[in-house]
């Protein structure tokens, strides 16, 4: 897993490379080896969606493809069932 | 037998008496379909993060069980047709989440009954169970500003 994103090869964006952020190097999941994210966990997954109650890109939060695809999962059921908003201002 | 989790959500508009023969209807298409509880747990009042038939709040109620899949497949029918029901999720647990959730209920259980017996004794109550399990104890009824993550739970155990 790349620590930092390096300048991106000009693709037909404009030309000029920009410097993505550096992600925070570690899962938190993969840490704690959660072995299931839950959906009613909600102070948890509140972690994980900021303002307007978007979800969190990966590198932005830094976790790893399996528990983002995971926790992705686990944010729609919990605002399927209201516990957390679709969109918020 | 596979390990299912539903959960529902009733409005808060229903009497004690409503809320539990419903309930109680629904855990008994469970049984009578040879399906296993683990977990039937009244998770409490909650405030809803949108609304949902007009209704600002719900009360949640959660099953765990072992069965056959004709038995999800009944129940999410009755939840459906039911008109006391405002919104119902059933999700199948992988094995390991299986595992891992009833151990969960478990500890839970356990952790209750402790706080229980020491509020008895007249000891102070030990932390609340770490982790992801939600708090025990609710701060009363419907709290508007209250911190959104947590429930209000009538089982003291």
């Amino acid at each position: 897993m790349r620590g930092m994103s390096r300048p991106k090869a000009a693709r037909g964006r404009g030309g000029r490379p920009r410097f993505l952020f550096r992600r925070r190097k570690y899962c938190k999941f993969c840490e704690q080896k959660a072995e299931w994210i839950d959906y009613k966990d909600v102070k948890t997954l509140q972690n994980y969606t900021p303002e307007r109650a978007k979800i969190l890109p990966r590198r932005i939060s830094g976790t790893c493809a399996r528990h983002q695809r995971e926790l992705m999962q686990a944010i729609k059921r919990a605002r399927m069932v209201a516990l957390l908003p679709f969109a918020e201002d | 037998m596979k390990t299912y989790e539903t959960l529902f959500i009733t409005p808060p508009t229903l009497s004690e008496d409503e809320e539990r023969e419903a309930v109680e209807a629904f855990a008994a298409v469970v049984t009578q379909g040879g399906g296993s509880f683990a977990v039937n747990e009244r998770l409490g009042r909650r405030r809803l993060a949108y609304p949902i038939a007009k209704h600002a709040d719900g009360v949640y109620v959660r099953f765990l069980y072992d069965s056959v899949a004709d038995v999800p497949k009944e129940l999410e029918r009755r939840l459906r047709l039911s008109d006391r029901i405002l919104r119902s999720l059933t999700v199948r647990l992988e094995p390991n989440q299986a595992v891992a959730a009833k151990e969960q209920a478990v500890r839970d259980a356990a952790a209750r009954a402790e706080a229980a017996r020491r509020a008895q004794e007249g000891l102070p109550a030990v932390d609340a169970p770490p982790a992801p399990a939600r708090p025990e104890r609710g701060r009363g009824d419907g709290d508007a500003e209250d911190d959104s993550a947590d429930w209000e739970s009538d089982r003291d155990g």
